[in-house]
């Protein structure tokens, strides 16, 4: 029997299953629902058609003529993930969860959201499928991201405010996860990234591949050659992984890019590789942000979807490996990209995907014209435009 | 058995199996309110006829408590407390002689960092066994062979998800007591407990020979009354800790607030 136990949970030392007792039947039940249905055929071709007629997929994959000018150095190429329906990756996953949700004849679902771009892609998908649905979301994002509060309930979804702790992302998991604990056998845990406890990341992986998998045919088609880089911004990571999972056995160079903050040595960051240690946190074991006695820290980001203390466990394995390089750039430097690429692509990115472009602009002047940069925009920028504007001191 | 090493929680289930008593485990979450009042408190509740104390390390990501146990941790945190003054507390509590069995009652992550700088065996040295909330035996093996090392008890939880086929399990790997979760759900009062918790105790004193004792969500005395008709134990965590900030938020006296609770909840009269 499959269960949360299993090898395939673990990344070397990395991933498992760190969870109360009362949730380790819950995950054996998941597990094993989510093994019969990824070998159903109809499931995938229920999900291909929502996928393509509801959400449209696939993405493109543009060229950013001017983005490249600016460079001075390699073609960039933009996975366009803020054209999927609702805006961003989330909803690759959200809906693949959901129609699992729905197999498993559970009725409610639950989910965690930080910039709110999977409680959208949540409460989206619920409507659709008509599924009851809650929303978990710290005080302090469901205040920097109130459109998409308000976007959540006009879906139907009930938005829970989650007043503990720092008041962000990892709160609003502690509190999801305590539903969970509460209600188990009614209730769905809709996790939104490749994190938590196993299978959770290995479920987010396979639904976001799809990214990757397009990604990979399209750069093929357009360029003719694989890409010399692959880069995506990496809060718990799973724009990353979709990206990057398919291109694993290529001789892509892969780089994964963290939210510096204010910059590592200032204490007001989410750079997990840059100043953390391993641990455990919400069911896995990977790089966390944690003082020397084991309390996870605060982080600060520009980007409410980067701003968690945890790393996805196969990200922790990728960069042992030296398979998947990690950087990060700061709220300043994404800022900057945020402008640039809505000037002068026309494109208004996501604050999130605006590091992994933040790193680009800043560290691949050097590489050569011929060479080929494939970025995933994960989202768009929507979100995010009261809070640049307010940085401007402006009200709109 | 009398040539067998009995642990100090052994030993006192042997004393209460030969005085045909119930055990009282209260549990203290570490700093709540301050750390002064939680020394005062553990005397109080050894006065008051405690058999264990479950002492909680606090933890910034508390998954499996309810508000109470919540924000006792987030105020102990916020005080600067760490395991070190759980090491100084427990020495003091020894140096006057408190005698009671010490559990600890705390998240993975704070134990892993403090095995990973060598300090498990220091602090935890007047600590008798080790409660982990957020991990399954499966995961374990690693701290049950440090728990091992520094002759810790390791105390596992069965909770009502549990299925049968996993019970031989978590008893295999389990030592001093097991701890049986009432009902689904965080730390925290039930108004009721479940239909189902007599015919899961029996079936873990079924399954191993372990004394069994029950907790989350006993807040009540019939509530421990019926938990003593069928377990060998209660316990009695949020409840009591809704007491202690209740009186110490209204500037009243703590102690006096917890044992006059305690005194009304315990059934097991004197």
């Amino acid at each position: 029997m499959t269960g949360p136990f299993d090898p395939q949970g673990r990344y070397g030392r990395y991933g498992g299953a760190f969870v109360p007792e009362t949730l380790v039947e819950p995950l054996y039940e998941l597990c094993s629902a989510w093994d019969s249905v990824r070998k159903d055929p109809q499931f995938h071709a229920e999900l291909k058609e929502l996928l393509s007629h509801w959400a449209g997929r696939p993405t493109p994959l543009s060229y950013a003529p001017r983005l490249t000018e600016h460079l001075g150095g390699p073609q960039l190429w933009l996975k366009r993930e803020d054209l999927n329906h609702t805006g961003a990756h989330k909803l690759n996953n959200a809906l693949g969860q959901a129609l699992l949700a729905r197999r498993m004849g559970k009725t409610h679902i639950i989910a965690e959201t930080g910039a709110g771009q999977h409680g959208v892609a949540t409460a989206t998908a619920c409507a659709r499928l008509g599924l009851d649905c809650t929303v978990f979301m710290g005080t302090i994002d469901a205040e920097r991201q109130a459109l998409n509060v308000y976007r959540m309930q006009l879906l139907g979804a009930r938005v829970r405010r989650v007043d503990s702790g720092s008041r962000t992302l990892k709160d609003a998991i502690n509190e999801a996860l305590r539903h969970w604990v509460a209600d188990s056998a009614s209730t769905y845990y809709l996790l939104g990234s490749a994190l938590g406890p196993h299978p959770y990341p290995s479920i987010v992986r396979e639904l976001q591949s799809i990214i990757g998998l397009e990604a990979r045919a399209q750069v093929l088609e357009r360029c003719g050659q694989l890409p010399d880089l692959l880069v995506a911004c990496v809060g718990g990571g799973s724009n990353a992984i979709g990206l990057f999972h398919p291109f694993r056995d290529d001789p892509c160079r892969m780089i994964g890019v963290e939210a510096g903050g204010e910059g590592p040595g200032s204490g007001r960051h989410a750079a997990r590789f840059a100043g953390g240690s391993v641990g455990v946190l919400h069911g896995t074991r990977t790089w966390l942000l944690q003082d020397e006695w084991g309390q996870i820290l605060e982080t600060h980001s520009v980007s409410a979807g980067l701003d968690y203390p945890a790393v996805g466990p196969e990200h922790a394995f990728l960069r042992e490996q030296g398979r998947v390089e990690f950087s990060y750039a700061t709220d300043q430097q994404a800022l900057k990209a945020f402008r640039l690429c809505s000037e002068l692509e026309g494109i208004i990115p996501a604050l999130e995907s605006s590091h992994a472009l933040a790193w680009v602009l800043h560290e691949c002047a050097a590489m050569k014209r011929d060479e080929v940069v494939l970025l995933n925009l994960s989202g768009r920028g929507d979100k995010d435009v009261a809070q640049v504007a307010a940085l401007d001191g402006k009200r709109l | 058995m009398k040539a067998k090493h009995l642990s100090p929680i052994q030993q006192r289930f042997e004393l209460l199996s030969r005085q045909g008593r119930k055990a009282f485990v209260p549990y203290l979450s570490l700093g709540n309110p301050e750390l002064g009042s939680c020394r005062d408190l553990a005397l109080m509740l050894e006065d008051c006829g405690a058999d264990i104390l479950e002492l909680g390390l606090p933890f910034t990501d508390p998954i499996a408590d309810g508000p109470t146990n919540q924000r006792a941790a987030q105020r102990a945190i916020e005080a600067g407390i760490r395991a070190e003054h759980l090491a100084e507390l427990t020495a003091e509590l020894r140096g006057i002689g408190f005698s009671l069995p010490i559990v600890l009652f705390t998240y993975y992550n704070p134990l892993i960092q403090l095995r990973r700088r060598g300090l498990l065996g220091d602090l935890l040295k007047d600590i008798d066994g080790v409660l982990v909330t957020d991990l399954p035996p499966e995961e374990a093996q690693e701290h049950i062979g440090s728990c091992r090392e520094s002759q810790l008890d390791t105390i596992f939880l069965a909770s009502p998800t549990t299925p049968s086929s996993r019970l031989a399990q978590i008893c295999a790997v389990s030592s001093g007591f097991l701890y049986c979760v009432s009902s689904e759900g965080v730390t925290g009062s039930r108004s009721e407990l479940p239909k189902e918790l007599e015919s899961r105790v029996t079936e873990l004193k079924q399954t191993s020979a372990l004394p069994v004792c029950v907790g989350f969500g006993i807040s009540r005395r019939e509530q421990a009354e019926r938990v003593c008709q069928v377990a060998d134990g209660y316990v009695i965590g949020s409840a009591l800790g809704a007491v202690i900030e209740d009186a110490w938020l209204g500037g009243a006296d703590p102690v006096a607030a917890a044992r006059e609770f305690v005194r009304k909840v315990d059934p097991r009269g004197p």
